[in-house]
């Protein structure tokens, strides 16, 4: 049964992600196609990463792991917003200290290039507070491994 | 045509990766024994390579994790593809040595500065 509800979120995502991509950029003007598309696209990421958030993470520790990269320490995979050089969606995978790892929910990246030089910020969020508070706050201790994302 | 048979490349490897991970679920609970429960938070400025699809890049990385860890590294090594500029991946190993992957576990990299050597 369990099986069967995997599959059906898989296929439901499969149809978000690029059903609904494809047909935009297929019948539906330039416009309309960026309001629609990339509110699939978001809604398809988030719902990919939140669903299979921790077989992304295994995943990504197994790959590392055959290259003599193994992660022992505390990991996660939330999504990632990038802004600067374009808006990007997508999957991080969080390091660091395990008490302040799961607290995180997200990773806000900001992306700056002047001419051959270029620099990034990421900024792991807790949308909840480790006291228990509600409010948006930066995480400490916490760094990015590896990320992949889509333009939006 | 081009920007479609990307899209439809990169369609296949989802549905691969989705029937992947639907028909192999691993539990996330099952790696949390035997982690260090470190404490005492740092940060620190280490050089940066970066290799892929853009070119060669070098430059500074802020790496974060806890601080008995931070002192092993030396280099992050950085890992960068880009299809099409639609889709990036990017992934950073915070290493002890300037060749090869010998990875410092619990850090990872919080800030990026880099310079463009050449591109490909």
């Amino acid at each position: 049964m369990k099986s069967i509800r995997r599959w059906l979120i898989a296929l439901v995502i499969i149809a978000m992600l690029f059903g609904g991509g494809a047909g935009t950029m297929l019948y539906v003007q330039p416009a309309q196609a960026f309001g629609v598309g990339t509110l699939l696209r978001i809604g398809g990421v988030l719902l990919v990463v939140n669903t299979f958030g921790g077989q992304i993470d295994h995943f990504v520790n197994n790959l590392l792991g055959q290259r003599k990269a193994e992660l022992a320490g505390a990991t996660k995979v939330v999504p990632i917003f990038s802004v600067g050089r374009g808006a990007f969606v997508g999957a991080a995978q969080v390091v660091g200290l395990p008490e302040n790892v799961r607290h995180v929910r997200a990773v806000g990246a900001v992306d700056v290039k002047v001419g051959n030089i270029s620099g990034t910020g990421l900024v792991p969020i807790a949308t909840q507070r480790p006291s228990g508070r509600g409010g948006l706050t930066a995480v400490n201790g916490v760094g990015v491994s590896a990320i992949i994302e889509i333009h939006l | 045509m081009r920007r479609f048979r990307g899209l439809a490349v990169l369609s296949v490897a989802c549905i691969a990766a989705l029937v992947f991970f639907a028909a192999h679920p691993q539990p996330v609970a099952e790696r949390s024994s035997g982690w260090p429960e470190w404490q005492n938070p740092g940060t620190k400025l280490v050089p940066i390579v970066a290799l892929g699809t853009p070119g060669v890049q070098l430059g500074l990385a802020q790496v974060t994790g806890p601080r008995e860890r931070l002192d092993d590294v030396k280099v992050v090594l950085q890992v960068e593809a880009d299809f099409q500029r639609s889709v990036r991946a990017r992934v950073f190993v915070p290493s002890r040595e300037f060749v090869g992957l010998n990875r410092v576990q619990g850090v990872a990299v919080s800030a990026l500065l880099q310079y463009g050597l050449f591109r490909f």
